[in-house]
């Protein structure tokens, strides 16, 4: 179990083919350790419903840890999901910034640059919402987070360029819309609007619709406007369900960020497959051996770029005692 | 701004002593850097402790660290005599190993961890609901914990740089205890920013309390028998930032490519208890040997 985790949290996608592709360990029968699809995916609530939670002021309270209903037939790390085909309305200069990322940037996640917004919100992963009156807060996997005032101010004019924008909320009736703006660009070659590796643009607008219309479920409707990159904006949408109780986001760090990764892994997010998820990032290199302390404890990521389908590790590995 | 931020979390206390020590000309971009990471003790009238749902007082907040004169910044032995910790044998081997074989992990964007992250001179912010509370520091890390009556300890715990914690209220005191802390020898975690060791056997009580609206105190113990003879405390008191300051995205990994060039240690600490050369001083022309960090 967790050598599957240690090296299937970078890319969302990879997760699960990952956990399919792990071989049983040889010899004794594998104790009835859960997959990794059953501690990291949500699964349908079928129970009675039960209702919102709300602050003194009646808002509802979106705290908890969430996990991802995922849609059958859907892509997870693509922004296209929704989109007819699964293709983005790029612009000429969008198909320019993409081959770009495509061919000369290294997938910013291996080298532990912060994961941006809206990227982290088509993780697979599950994340956490800590929900007070003026401030909220989203947890992430590889120990991102990123801050929303909800204080009533306004967006800054000119705000700095950030890789999680600048992330202001307000109520619309029992709707938290987040607006974010003020982004990082492609073109700084370190930051992707998705796993897939297409680009956003320091123009993108982001705008968030977060509802929770009972205990168990969180819902999403994300609309990504980006006048530079994309000739319209594109929506996206996604539904969460509550964890268990006493389960919460646990700390794993990006350790995979060695010389060799920055510096000479391939650019590019690797092939992505008609159904639109990518695998496991670039896999066509002669890679270096894991990194010492890889293969030791769950709660870092150290050796997944340096997994490849051709060359199987650390799934070659014995089952962790 | 953002090469400010970049200066500003390499040596943090250099920067906070660069700045105090700067009074006269008009402040430069760091100095305003440093100016809005400062506390300053609060002079105004005291206002009553914000309460959650539970009836408890709230922590949530955006709290900067009030420096305490005469006392050394980012040294968890601040309250011990020459700021110097109680080392063991083990301890004086492991720190003379920190400081000529390890990296800062601050440097390499590793989590700072507990309880380093108590001793540093950057504000921190704080998120809490009834059942769990988080604190969310510069370069963009975080710690989770879920707070409650009967948890109890993993008692074998995963390794973490935050360790694994547990929560509870003893009246109006937050007990936040935490074990499963990675080692110093092994891993990429230092206790301090003076590059001071820590162990798999640390255990680590934080004893946290709002007296007041404007104030957020801790009294921490550190008990950590592989490389110090015996616990030893912390106190300390951040102070809350005026409404609508809080923290923002602070990427510590933009200069990873240089990683593999940082030379170990956190160079000499001065008998002020401080690391760090500050801006102004000249680097020695030669750096300093084991002997910079003996404890004997």
């Amino acid at each position: 179990m967790s050598l599957i985790r240690s090296f299937a949290l970078g890319a969302g996608v990879a997760l699960l083919a990952a956990c399919s592709q792990s071989p049983a360990p040889s010899g004794a029968a594998a104790p009835a350790t859960p997959s990794a699809e059953d501690v990291l995916l949500g699964k349908p609530y079928n129970g009675p419903t039960v209702p919102t939670p709300r602050d003194a002021d009646g808002k509802p309270l979106l705290t908890g840890y969430w996990k991802l209903l995922r849609e059958p037939g859907k892509p997870d790390g693509n922004l296209a999901k929704d989109e007819p085909g699964l293709a983005l309305p790029y612009s000429r200069q969008g198909r320019a910034a993409l081959e770009y990322n495509l061919t000369r940037t290294i997938d910013p996640e291996a080298r532990c640059l912060i994961t941006g917004i809206p990227r982290l919100l088509t993780s697979v992963l599950p994340f956490e919402i800590l929900h007070t009156k003026e401030r909220l807060g989203t947890f992430h996997y590889l120990s991102w987070h990123r801050w929303v005032w909800l204080d009533g101010r306004q967006p800054e004019a000119d705000p700095d360029p950030r890789y999680l924008g600048n992330a202001v909320g307000h109520w619309d009736g029992d709707v938290l819309v987040i607006e974010s703006k003020g982004f990082k660009d492609s073109a700084d070659g370190r930051f992707w609007l998705d796993d897939n590796g297409n680009p956003q643009s320091s123009q993108a607008q982001v705008v968030e619709r977060w509802s929770r219309p009972d205990f168990h479920h969180l819902n999403l409707e994300l609309t990504y406007t980006d006048p530079v990159y994309y000739t319209r904006p594109i929506r996206y949408t996604r539904s969460w369900v509550i964890g268990e109780p006493g389960e919460g986001l646990k700390e794993f760090s990006c350790e995979w960020n060695t010389p060799w990764v920055v510096n000479h892994l391939e650019p590019g997010p690797g092939k992505i497959g008609p159904d639109g998820n990518r695998g496991f990032g670039p896999d066509g290199q002669v890679v270096p051996d894991l990194p010492l302390g890889a293969v030791a404890h769950s709660s870092r990521g150290t050796g997944y770029w340096l997994y490849r389908k051709n060359k199987p590790k650390p799934s070659d590995l014995p089952a962790a005692p | 701004m953002s090469s400010v931020h970049r200066a500003a979390v390499t040596v943090s206390v250099a920067l906070l002593v660069a700045a105090a020590s700067a009074q006269t000309p008009p402040l430069g971009a760091e100095e305003q850097t440093s100016a809005l990471m400062r506390g300053e003790a609060y002079t105004g009238p005291s206002e009553p402790t914000p309460r959650g749902l539970d009836g408890k007082p709230n922590f949530t907040g955006f709290w900067r660290p009030v420096r305490e004169p005469g006392k050394p910044g980012g040294n968890l032995g601040k309250d011990e005599p020459n700021f110097i910790l109680p080392f063991n044998e083990v301890g004086k081997r492991a720190v003379l190993y920190t400081q000529n074989h390890t990296v800062d992990p601050e440097a390499l964007c590793i989590l700072g961890g507990i309880p380093r992250h108590n001793g540093s001179g950057l504000p921190f912010e704080v998120l809490h609901t009834p059942q769990r509370i988080a604190f969310t520091y510069n370069y963009n890390t975080n710690r989770l914990i879920s707070i409650g009556n009967n948890l109890k300890k993993d008692p074998d715990p995963v390794p973490r740089y935050f360790g694994n914690s547990v929560a509870h209220w003893e009246g109006d005191t937050l007990v936040i205890e935490t074990n499963g802390l990675r080692d110093s020898v092994t891993d990429k975690i230092w206790l301090d920013e003076n590059g001071n060791p820590t162990s798999d056997q640390t255990q680590v009580v934080e004893r946290w309390t709002r007296p007041d609206f404007h104030h957020f105190t801790l009294e921490m113990t550190v008990t950590d028998p592989k490389y110090y003879s015996r616990p030893f405390t912390f106190k300390r008191t951040w102070t809350r930032a005026p409404k609508g300051l809080g923290q923002q995205e602070y990427a510590c990994n933009e200069t990873n490519l240089a990683a593999e060039h940082i030379g170990p240690g956190a160079g000499p600490i001065g008998p002020d208890g401080n690391r760090g050369y500050g801006y102004s001083d000249p680097l020695p022309a030669v750096p300093p040997g084991p002997e910079a960090y003996s404890q004997d």
